[in-house]
């Protein structure tokens, strides 16, 4: 009775700091940033996770449906962006601009992971997925603060305009690096004991992605109230995503592939989806973040620190050293403007890349996955505190620097 | 043509793809098939929009949508194609709570305070004159029929009786959710429709105490009652829901006045809510639920407008998923063992059912419309007699199971006829599509 009193207690909590009335009192308790982003959830989740205690097996097997649609919900969300038309007109001097940034730190974070795992336990099987997760984890770039600052008077001058622009975009490109790691490190995490290869379900996953994109799309044309279509796209979402979790691949990366799909197929037929998969987004990014906050409640290995310091330390210096090597070689493409440490914007995390490690810890389920769930949502809520000092240096000087230098500010214009 | 054309494009052939993908995945030998609650998702999507399409070629049928649920869930589930296994349907338990206190929470809002009173003494009327006739019709027949019935001991006439006050007083029960899906789904309004939702509420509390007086005394006489009296049951489950429930109106009142914000995911959290706390501390999650609907629309400081709009937005998915996975539990083989006598009692049940609603429609003074159709609404069966079922079987593990499968076939029957006797009925009495508000 009193463990139940305890769980209402937290739901509440859960409750009434997702609904929190008053903006005044989250400014004044210092949240409203860590609200918006979600991750004050991660400490809720956490809280609940202790409160539950030791957890039979069954728990967390419960937990797997609403996971699985909560990430496949966050991978559809980020696949509706991705539309050829659009792009197609990006210059590929832009597209490797923005590609670098995130490759780098995916591969220095998913090096440094993989080469401490294999230190640890002394064998390349738990290395590999490792270093993919966390690889994948660290090119993830999370875009709240962006949007956040583009409403106020920083994010609205003329110089920071296409800094912001380029954040964005480079986040984009990240996401689509994030999916294609999550892709391929679903299938590879498994050893030999299934009658099916690597390769196999690798094509699986995404040929079904693909299938299941077109088969939304045949739904979504079809006679009916715009509801009656609402209801058939969120059912073909959770479809999908519980084929992803059916195969233990990645609902993110699977779900991310069939709204690729649907947004690229003709029609206008997306448009209601993809605006009720947006507005939803924050509750399946709420429910996530409480659900990794409660898996974290469990043994650690001491592994968790350096992994730590490699998603923290190792991936803002991968990206900025990553950004600084294509500043210097000279790529720009109009519109978008890699000032100097622009890659710096890229710092907050986002939440792509944690769904592809909570569903890593759903699939593997030992203490070496929770190691690297925590990881990587301690890291999250590290970096996400160290993004507005970021971002606001890299605004300030850009508008400094465009103060000096004319050419710059028509650039910007 | 290009209407065959068009739902063979949009409809069927993508279905056909979905349940490819499905017996890809239930048969294909890949090894990593999932048994466990991972493929949960699968089925709640792959119902939903089966449901929907089913729903939409019953409605080509004119017969409720509710139906078309149903049979899809059917043949679906376990005991007729497989595609949906028992393990697949885990989510249906939450889905069913879920539905339950999203269905009664519109129940409850659409009680009005100033109606009730102007038609307390017909509704009373009506709700009493159909306990005393159905109950007492089904105990009669299963009492004279003993003899025949394979399930009943033919030496032990205490037992006999008691089976016989387990059928009466369960076969009082109608299903609110249905009366309310159906109606929604034909977007009813008119004196059967109110009727029939006002009669199934008042029945559906009656059932509740009834119920629990009947389990007592049975327990009593087959010497295995418990130390809590009848009285102390009753109030705590009568008292604690109504208490609990107007704790949630409350709450939901006080959401509505100073945030109302992302309504519908707060009512899906308010019905998840209720079920936790229902199934916890042992309440009737109906009830609960019925009051804090009542409360909102009744004494809320906030218009319950925006939650039945948020509640209509919820419904269409949650009655889809509902029904569906309903029908997926109809086990075909124990029906078809137990149809004779699921039949016999079923018929005598609606016998009744008639004449009670006759009896005290006349008595009553009731429209034309309510005395001639009013009884096809009272006909549905599904959750709560499938809760009191259950309960059954709980509470006298040694004969009770013999007795839930002889119910479940009788619910199957009344499940699958009630919606479409009720739809008649609205229609006969001209009330379908006069509700106000868009569909």
């Amino acid at each position: 009775m009193a463990k139940g009193l305890a769980l209402t207690l937290v739901l509440l909590a859960i409750a009434i700091t997702y609904w929190l009335p008053s903006r005044r009192l989250r400014t004044a308790l210092g949240v409203d940033h860590l609200l918006s982003t979600g991750q004050a959830f991660l400490v809720v989740g956490l809280l609940l996770g202790l409160v539950t205690g030791e957890r039979p097996a069954p728990v967390g097997h419960d937990l797997g449906p609403i996971i699985a649609l909560a990430s496949g919900w966050v991978g559809f969300a980020t696949g509706m962006r991705f539309e050829l038309r659009v792009l197609r007109t990006i210059p590929v001097r832009a597209l490797l601009l923005a590609l670098v940034p995130a490759l780098g730190a995916a591969t220095v974070v998913g090096a440094l992971g993989g080469a401490a795992t294999l230190y640890w336990n002394g064998t390349s099987a738990h290395s590999w997925p490792v270093a993919l997760v966390l690889g994948a984890a660290a090119a993830s770039t999370g875009l709240t603060l962006v949007a956040a600052l583009r409403g106020r008077r920083a994010g609205r001058s003329s110089p920071a305009r296409p800094v912001l622009r380029m954040i964005e975009f480079a986040a984009g490109i990240g996401d689509l690096v994030v999916v294609l790691l999550a892709l391929v490190a679903f299938p590879l995490f498994r050893g030999g004991s299934e009658a099916v290869g690597p390769g196999w379900l690798m094509v699986t996953g995404i040929v079904g992605g693909a299938v299941l994109g077109a088969t939304t799309w045949l739904f979504l044309g079809g006679r009916a109230l715009e509801n009656e279509r609402l209801l058939l796209g969120l059912a073909m979402l959770t479809f999908t995503a519980g084929f992803a979790g059916w195969l233990h691949l990645s609902p993110t990366g699977v779900t991310a592939v069939a709204a690729m799909v649907l947004a690229n197929l003709p029609g206008d037929r997306t448009v209601q989806l993809s605006q009720v998969v947006r507005r939803v987004e924050r509750p399946a990014v709420v429910i996530l973040m409480t659900m990794i906050g409660f898996h974290l409640a469990g043994h650690l290995t001491c592994q968790l620190w350096l992994l730590l310091a490699a998603m923290t330390v190792g991936r803002i210096g991968a990206k900025h050293l990553s950004g600084v090597l294509v500043t210097r070689i000279g790529l720009w493409a109009p519109g978008l403007h890699p000032a100097s440490g622009w890659a710096q914007g890229l710092v907050p995390q986002g939440i792509l890349g944690m769904t592809v490690a909570l569903s890593f810890f759903h699939v593997w389920r030992d203490d070496m996955a929770r190691t690297v769930l925590a990881a990587v949502a301690t890291a999250s809520l590290v970096n996400e505190l160290m993004a507005p000092w970021f971002l606001l240096r890299l605004l300030r000087r850009t508008s400094a620097v465009a103060v000096a230098d004319p050419s710059m500010r028509e650039r910007g214009a | 043509m290009s209407h065959l054309f068009d739902k063979l494009v949009h409809r069927a052939l993508p279905l056909l793809l979905a349940s490819a993908v499905l017996v890809f995945l239930r048969w294909g030998d890949t090894g990593v098939a999932s048994q466990g609650p991972q493929s949960t998702t699968v089925a709640v999507g792959f119902l939903l929009v089966a449901a929907f399409v089913g729903g939409k070629a019953a409605a080509r049928l004119n017969l409720p949508r509710i139906t078309g649920y149903l049979v899809v869930g059917l043949i679906a589930g376990p005991y007729a194609t497989g595609l949906c296994t028992q393990d697949m349907l885990l989510a249906g338990q939450t889905v069913e709570g879920v539905a339950v206190a999203l269905i009664a929470l519109t129940a409850g809002g659409e009680i009005r305070l100033d109606w009730v009173r102007q038609r307390a003494g017909p509704l009373s009327l009506i709700t009493f004159s159909e306990l005393i006739i159905v109950a007492g019709g089904v105990l009669t027949t299963v009492l004279l029929a003993q003899s025949a019935l394979p399930f009943m001991p033919p030496d032990d006439p205490t037992k006999a009786t008691v089976i016989a006050v387990i059928f009466g007083s369960i076969a009082v029960a109608n299903s609110p959710t249905v009366a309310i899906a159906v109606i929604a789904d034909a977007r009813a309004e008119g004196p059967v429709t109110r009727t029939v939702l006002s009669v199934t509420i008042l029945k559906d509390v009656c059932v509740i105490v009834l119920f629990a007086i009947a389990l007592t005394v049975a327990k009593g006489a087959l010497g295995d009652a418990g130390e809590s009296s009848l009285a102390l049951t009753l109030a705590r489950e009568l008292g604690g829901s109504i208490a609990v429930g107007v704790a949630f109106g409350l709450g939901i009142s006080c959401f509505l006045r100073h945030v109302a914000r992302d309504t519908p995911i707060f009512v899906l959290a308010v019905c998840l809510t209720i079920w936790q706390v229902s199934s916890t501390f042992h309440l009737e999650e109906l009830l609960i639920a019925l009051t804090a609907g009542f409360w909102v629309e009744n004494f809320g400081s906030a218009r319950g407008e925006s939650l039945i709009k948020a509640i209509e937005r919820l419904s269409l998915p949650v009655y889809a998923l509902f029904f569906a996975a309903a029908g997926a539990k109809i086990d075909l083989t124990t029906m078809a063992s137990l149809f004779p006598w699921a039949l016999l009692l079923a018929g005598t049940r609606a016998l009744c059912v008639w004449a009670g609603t006759a009896v005290g429609t006349r008595l009553a003074n009731a429209e034309p419309a309510v005395r001639r159709y009013a009884w096809l609404g009272f006909i549905s069966q599904a959750g709560v007699t499938l809760a009191l079922s259950t309960i059954v079987a709980r509470t006298f593990p040694e004969w009770g199971g013999e007795i839930q499968a002889v119910i479940i076939a009788m619910i199957a029957i009344h499940e699958l006829v009630g919606p479409i006797g009720f739809q008649y009925a609205l229609r006969q009495a001209g009330e379908i599509g006069r509700a106000r508000g868009p569909k």
